[in-house]
């Protein structure tokens, strides 16, 4: 059983209703491991991404906190050092406390905290989301989450998914090398992935939504940088640059690709890009178009996923995030899409996503 | 056919083709043209949908019945046909379709992707022989004796394409020294030294007259000119003024124009020629816009309500560089509105009627930007006052045609009746 089930239900709440997209429960690992299976440093109960038309995302940390022992104040220093650790922009510390004194308030506010006892805690998301009270949604369904989590104990070969679900995803500083991973990661996965069951569909989707939130800040910082770019050639070297860490780094990656991957053959040898690379350059085009929008589509798709696994046939909660924005429920189609011929997954896996996310296109 | 050929035409240029071929057919019936129009109806389509969220196909069907001349009941197979090249995806309840969501990709992929479709698909062979030949007649005017030798195509075959082609308005024949020459007007800009020789051999001192004038006011209302019998202070006479309104029948100089529900349509007139460059085959939707660009200034400035543009180079220039005008006015709503149709620009209500003028930020809208800069650029016309009357008519609600399809209704509607002597002239123009 999940500990303070109740706070972190809430906390998923909050986010949902503001549009962020929560990740609950993240393993933090320690940032230059000694050991190859380093001991975790902490975990986070819930990890939140809000969109920012600047930054890609902003970040947030939600808190909770059962025992009463533990001093607010102390708590909230220690809630600084983990949002140092994750660059996140803000903290929230909830405890089943019933006075906090406000001058410990005061201080963890100058942290960045914000110190809520159990029973405040609503008073503040009522009064910070108009949402908040009426929200239903998959993916603020805690016992989803118990679901979702729980899927490596039916198909343990999925467990390594579940893990960068979890955790390695988020220890990733560089957006573009979250792409890469996370299409990595899937790669890894596909020939375990069963597209007739509901839990593997899930899991894809899932890393989908991940795929599209770390996408969304590279086409952020592309766009920052050349707005639309005037032709392929220069968006492909732009891409390439970044998603390689800078044009040396690719350099040098680029030459030991093409000397181990061509070494005894007589063909002309490719450029090292990612797979499915003229698809993954049209997604971005299209991405451009609306790169403010592109940030709204991970929610999307995890709300997807998660109704998928709750075996659901209606995705009422997806369709008014989809009319929200419509840019972003076009964008939630294309990715899948990509991502499942990147990851050379059987091909049911984009056409089951585009069937349940066709018909939330919202049509005027 | 085919194996004649010597050079094939890449998939791209196929494609930029059919949609040439069908933007000038427009809904003028052709038997044997079949997949040719679906392509360029293709093209045509996935131009205008591209980046845009998911659209109902009802109100799909109406705007390309309406504005991109494709006949309703061929909606739903483009549709089809563009979510079989994966541009779009449908959303479908049975066989019918609800709604398009389009993923339209961005650059030359737009033309390869159903250019490689029609390429699979395979054309019948009038189809085939009418991309040829436009792909032929682009780089240069050919006779049409040569035509027949070396496509092996049957003189009857031959002439009845032709005969389509002329319907279309993007293809022409003249007559000249004693050979029947076929050219394309839409590609006249690169053939200019051709041109110029064939009016230079007959001394056609009127027509280069006309066409110098034009260059140095690109845009101008045809109604301006017939009105003021000048452009940029060159006078004309009446007969000269006849041979203006040939002229832009024959497509050589391109006219889009602006429909008015009081006054009927306006024409604004360029010459063949975007200030001397070679304009290329996927550039064309560009050009287009740029000429839309140019026409909705040059009515601010020739044909406004209250306040005339003075300087519509550096009004060009202030869009290129923000994107958007430094304020709103309440003449934009229907100065700029032929530009939203076209996705250049959108008008942004600020209240009391005032609206501001947006560009739409897209590598296309900023080449056409600098092409529209290009074209007034050539230098400020002076001596044009402002006409009351069809200003007041310019006001009310327009609805814009573009270029090539306005060149095909002006000749369809009006044949201008021109003077024995002129009749002679101009025969002996392309006869000699």
């Amino acid at each position: 059983m999940m500990q303070d089930r109740d706070q972190k239900h809430k906390a998923l709440k909050l986010c949902v209703a503001n549009r962020w997209f929560p990740q609950l429960e993240v393993d933090v690992q320690p940032v230059r491991a000694i050991r190859v299976k380093a001991p975790l440093v902490t975990d986070l109960d819930v990890f939140a991404s809000m969109p920012n038309v600047f930054r890609g995302f902003q970040t947030l940390v939600f808190d909770c906190k059962t025992k009463a022992k533990e001093s607010p104040v102390n708590r909230s220093l220690w809630l600084r050092g983990v949002l140092d650790r994750l660059n996140a922009d803000q903290g929230f510390c909830i405890l089943r406390k019933e006075a906090i004194q406000l001058d410990h308030r005061m201080l963890a506010t100058r942290l960045g905290i914000i110190l809520l006892a159990e029973d405040e805690f609503d008073l503040y998301a009522a009064a910070t989301s108009m949402a908040y009270k009426g929200i239903a949604s998959n993916t603020s369904d805690i016992d989803l989450w118990d679901k979702f989590f729980a899927i490596p104990s039916a198909y343990p070969k999925l467990q390594e998914g579940l893990v960068f679900i979890r955790s390695a995803y988020w220890m990733i500083d560089d957006p573009a090398e979250a792409c890469r991973k996370t299409l990595a990661t899937l790669r890894a996965l596909n020939s375990e992935l069963d597209p007739a069951k509901p839990e593997h569909l899930a899991i894809f989707l899932d890393f989908a939504a991940l795929f599209a939130r770390s996408l969304a800040v590279v086409v952020s910082n592309i766009f920052k940088a050349y707005l639309h770019p005037a032709n392929q050639v220069e968006l492909s070297e732009a891409l390439l640059t970044m998603l390689y860490g800078g044009h040396e780094a690719y350099e040098h990656r680029n030459q030991l690709y093409k000397r181990v991957k061509y070494q005894n053959k007589g063909t002309t040898p490719m450029d090292l890009s990612l797979p499915e690379w003229e698809r993954f350059l049209i997604l971005t085009r299209q991405l451009l178009d609306a790169p403010a929008e592109s940030q709204r589509v991970p929610l999307i798709l995890r709300e997807v996923g998660f109704g998928i696994l709750n075996r659901g046939s209606s995705f009422p909660f997806a369709s008014s995030l989809c009319t929200e924005s419509p840019q972003a429920a076009r964008f939630a189609l294309m990715v899948p899409d990509y991502l499942a011929r990147a990851a050379k997954l059987p091909p049911e896996f984009g056409q089951a996503s585009e069937t349940v996310l066709l018909p939330l296109q919202p049509v005027k | 056919m085919a194996e004649n050929t010597k050079n094939k035409p890449e998939p791209s240029e196929i494609a930029a083709r059919c949609h040439e071929i069908q933007t000038g057919l427009g809904m003028t019936e052709v038997p044997e043209f079949d997949e040719l129009r679906v392509v360029g109806m293709a093209v045509r389509l996935a131009l205008h949908i591209r980046g845009l969220p998911a659209i109902n196909f009802l109100t799909l069907k109406l705007v390309a019945t309406h504005f991109l001349g494709i006949p309703s009941i061929g909606v739903k197979r483009v549709a089809e046909t563009l979510a079989e090249v994966e541009f779009v995806k449908l959303v479908t309840e049975g066989q019918t379709i609800k709604a398009v969501v389009p993923t339209v990709p961005y650059y030359e992929t737009l033309y390869n992707g159903l250019g490689q479709y029609a390429q699979t698909r395979g054309f019948n062979e009038s189809e085939q022989l009418s991309v040829e030949l436009l792909c032929r007649l682009s780089k240069a005017p050919e006779k049409v004796d040569t035509l027949i030798s070396t496509t092996g195509a049957e003189k009857k075959l031959l002439s009845r394409v032709v005969d389509v082609g002329k319907e279309g308005a993007y293809l022409r024949v003249h007559r000249s020294r004693g050979r029947d020459i076929a050219l394309s007007p839409t590609y006249f800009s690169e053939n200019a030294e051709i041109y110029a020789d064939m009016v230079a051999g007959v001394g056609a001192k009127q027509v280069q007259k006309i066409i110098q004038a034009l260059g140095k006011a690109q845009g101008i209302p045809l109604s301006i000119i017939q009105k003021r019998k000048e452009i940029a202070g060159i006078s004309f006479t009446d007969d000269e003024m006849k041979l203006v309104v040939r002229l832009a029948q024959d497509g050589a100089v391109k006219p889009p124009s602006i429909s008015t529900t009081h006054s009927g349509e306006n024409f604004f007139l360029f010459t063949p020629t975007p200030s001397g460059a070679a304009l290329a085959p996927t550039k064309r939707d560009i050009y287009e816009k740029a000429m839309a660009i140019v026409a909705a200034v040059r009515q601010g400035q020739f044909l406004p309500a209250k306040y005339a543009i003075r300087n519509p180079g550096g009004l060009i220039y202030t869009l290129k560089r923000d994107l958007k005008l430094s304020r709103a006015t309440t003449e934009a709503t229907q100065q700029y509105k032929k530009l939203v149709h076209l996705r250049v620009a959108q008008l942004h209500p600020v209240g009391q009627g005032f609206s501001e003028l947006r560009i739409i930020e897209t590598p296309e809208n900023k080449e056409a930007l600098t092409i529209a800069l290009a074209l007034v650029d050539a230098s400020v016309p002076a001596g044009l006052e402002v006409d009351e009357a069809a200003k007041q008519a310019l006001q009310q609600d327009q609805s814009y045609v573009e270029s090539l399809v306005a060149s095909g209704e002006l000749k369809r509607r009006t044949t201008v009746t021109l003077s024995a002597e002129q009749q002679l002239e101009l025969e002996n123009l392309f006869l000699k």
